[in-house]
């Protein structure tokens, strides 16, 4: 009660400096979530890339002129030759394409890629429900999260097998899908771009109708194998270095400057995103340094002014320590509303964009690191004026001579 | 030990750092009966703050034996010391010692919020304190906007809410002018009537006359000087 109550009075007669450090508080932890979060994020796409073993192969994307106004058997042509002069290349284990379909009814329609061919069987997302069938269990399909607005996991839909072969055929294959899961958003690779300097953001991406598939059988038995894509994953023999094979491949294909090992994807993406990552490092820096500034200013200043009414105290029956924590007290309080309020803004906020299109997500860790970084502000903010002020006797402020 | 305080061999030794260790008390032997009122004069520097300080729990001793209604043990900690700061002793300084920018009922109020009296109860007691020490109508104007007999005044009141058995006045009219002077001294000479024990350090011979036994200290050394009683 007695110290509580002087600490709400000290609190209350330091207001407006008590208002100022949970501000910078609360936009430090903001800015400490946001970069963690950041981290995470950013990181994200070059970690499911590595995981799945894509940055150990090789990934060539035929880009001729006017590949758009190829017509579809011409590009099947293509893609075949392609594989073929690929597949004949000393070091290449093997050359698959990626391969996608449509499937649609009335109400329904996705564009489905097989991840049936070896290069993307280990290609895994965080799923927000659901599970990942096994690679041999066709008519299984993974959705992105949109989709879990129409439908549930465990859903069968029929739904019509659409491609360049069946998009112009009276009756299309029929075929009765099962919805084993949702993505985590809607984030999975796709095969849409292709460019000299592609990289792993290009390919796994923000796909809200892009799902993907181990195989698909039609109602009559028949297995369906989609649409060549214009990528191709090339998997090297084991002990072959891998950019001796890309500069082979690089003579051998027809769009030269479209050859890209998986070290090539991840390295450009992380030089496009080191920018980003050190603006939002040094703006976290500058948080921390004003937050820190102002602590150190505010307990110091309190300190001064205060010495006398601590002395005060002192001699009315308090103890040195518990004197100078009192005075202190308010400045932690501070920090402590300020972080638990971003942590709960925060928290709030998942699912919204903050800041350089990040995305809140809150996770565990992050608590645990903000509150680290906090508490290295507030114990180096503090703690050297509590033991200055400790040692120091407030007994001379009653001598004399 | 049968007195009410009892210093037996008490030293201390200052060690500044880098400088010189300064010997502030050297041996010193005193023993206080309930309710005496001793006046221990001595030039500047001798050693009379330092061992107010001692007896008034605000600092250890380097050595010797202290006795205050129980033996004092050496290694007590400060939240002990503060205890007894609290419930057994009543300052009054020189400069007063009040926190300026709050008002008299708030200074006066601190040792009562030490010792976890309720709200209700302290405000009963300082408005009884008030009217006897004749200061009600200071109660709600800062320390500030005072003068230096009514601040003088406020420290007797903040000295003696808490009903302390111990009274210890460093200099307490050193900073008063004559007329106020007087005053003060007739309210330590009615505190000392009402069986309060009181030990005043002072330049002032006024003053020291007020007291049942004399004692000068010289260089750390306390001797006997007279005796009124």
């Amino acid at each position: 009660m007695s110290k509580a109550s002087l600490f709400c009075k000290t609190l209350y007669r330091d207001l407006p400096q008590f208002l100022i450090l949970s501000v910078l508080t609360f936009f430090l932890t903001m800015m400490c979530l946001s970069v963690l979060c950041g981290i995470d994020q950013t990181t994200y796409l070059p970690r499911i890339f590595r995981a799945s073993g894509l940055e150990n192969k090789i990934t060539y994307t035929l880009m001729e002129p006017f590949l758009y106004d190829y017509p579809p058997d011409i590009h099947k042509t293509e893609m075949d030759t392609e594989l073929l002069s690929i597949q004949s290349v000393p070091g290449v284990a093997s050359a698959e394409p990626g391969r996608t379909c449509w499937l649609q009814n009335e109400k329904f329609a996705v564009q489905l890629l097989f991840y049936d061919i070896s290069a993307l069987q280990s290609l895994k997302y965080p799923l927000s429900e659901g599970y990942y069938p096994n690679p041999d269990e066709p008519n299984r399909m993974i959705l992105p999260q949109e989709y879990s607005r129409i439908c549930q996991v465990g859903d069968t839909i029929n739904l019509f097998y659409v491609t360049d072969e069946t998009a112009f055929l009276k009756e299309q294959p029929s075929v009765k899908v099962y919805i084993a899961g949702f993505l985590k958003g809607n984030v999975s690779l796709s095969f849409g771009t292709t460019s000299p300097n592609l990289q792993v953001a290009n390919m796994i991406t923000a796909n809200p109708n892009i799902g993907f598939t181990y195989g698909l059988i039609d109602e009559n038995g028949n297995r369906l194998y989609g649409d060549y894509s214009n990528y191709i994953f090339i998997t090297p023999e084991e002990g072959v270095d891998l950019e001796v094979l890309s500069n082979k491949l690089t003579e051998i294909v027809r769009s030269k400057s479209h050859v890209h090992t998986g070290d090539q994807l991840v390295d450009r993406y992380l030089n496009e995103i080191s920018k980003t990552v050190s603006e939002l490092f040094v703006l976290l820096l500058s948080f921390f340094c004003l937050g820190f500034a102002v602590l150190i200013a505010g307990t110091f200043l309190a300190l001064v002014n205060k010495r006398k009414e601590m002395a005060v105290w002192f001699i009315s029956g308090l103890s040195w320590k518990d004197a100078i924590f009192i005075v202190m007290a308010p400045k932690m309080f501070a920090a402590l509303i300020g972080y638990w309020t971003a942590l709960y803004t925060f928290v709030r906020l998942e699912g919204i964009e903050v800041a350089y299109s990040l995305i809140a997500d809150f996770r565990w860790s992050y608590l645990l690191i903000s509150l680290g970084v906090i508490g290295i502000m507030v114990l180096i903010g503090v703690l050297p004026f509590y033991m200055t002020s400790v040692r120091k006797s407030p007994l001379d402020l009653f001598r004399k001579d | 030990m049968s007195a009410y305080i009892e210093l037996k061999d008490i030293c201390k030794t200052y060690r500044p750092y880098r400088q010189v260790p300064v010997e502030a008390l050297r041996g010193v032997d005193l023993s206080v009966e309930k309710g005496e009122m001793i006046a221990i004069t001595g030039v500047s520097g001798s050693g009379k703050s330092t061992l107010l300080h001692i007896m008034g729990f605000l600092d250890h001793p380097s050595g010797g034996t202290l006795f205050f209604e129980r033996p004092i043990s050496a290694k007590m900690n400060d939240r002990e010391m503060a205890r007894l700061r609290n419930q057994k002793v009543g300052f009054v300084l020189q400069d007063f010692a009040l926190v300026p920018y709050r008002t008299a009922y708030e200074n006066i109020e601190l040792p009562l919020i030490f010792s976890r009296v309720p709200r209700k109860e302290r405000k009963k007691r300082i408005d009884a304190l008030c009217e006897k020490l004749a200061i009600p109508e200071l109660k709600r104007r800062k320390v500030s906007q005072m003068s230096g007999g009514q601040k003088q005044r406020v420290a007797i009141a903040r000295a003696l809410i808490n009903d302390p058995e111990l009274i210890l006045a460093d200099e307490p009219t050193g900073a008063l002018d004559r007329k106020t002077k007087l005053e003060t001294l007739e309210l330590i000479r009615q505190i000392h009537k009402e069986g309060k024990t009181v030990i005043v350090v002072t330049h002032d011979s006024e003053v020291a006359e007020l007291a049942d036994r004399r004692m000068i200290i010289q260089d750390g050394v306390l001797k006997n000087e007279a005796t009124n009683a």
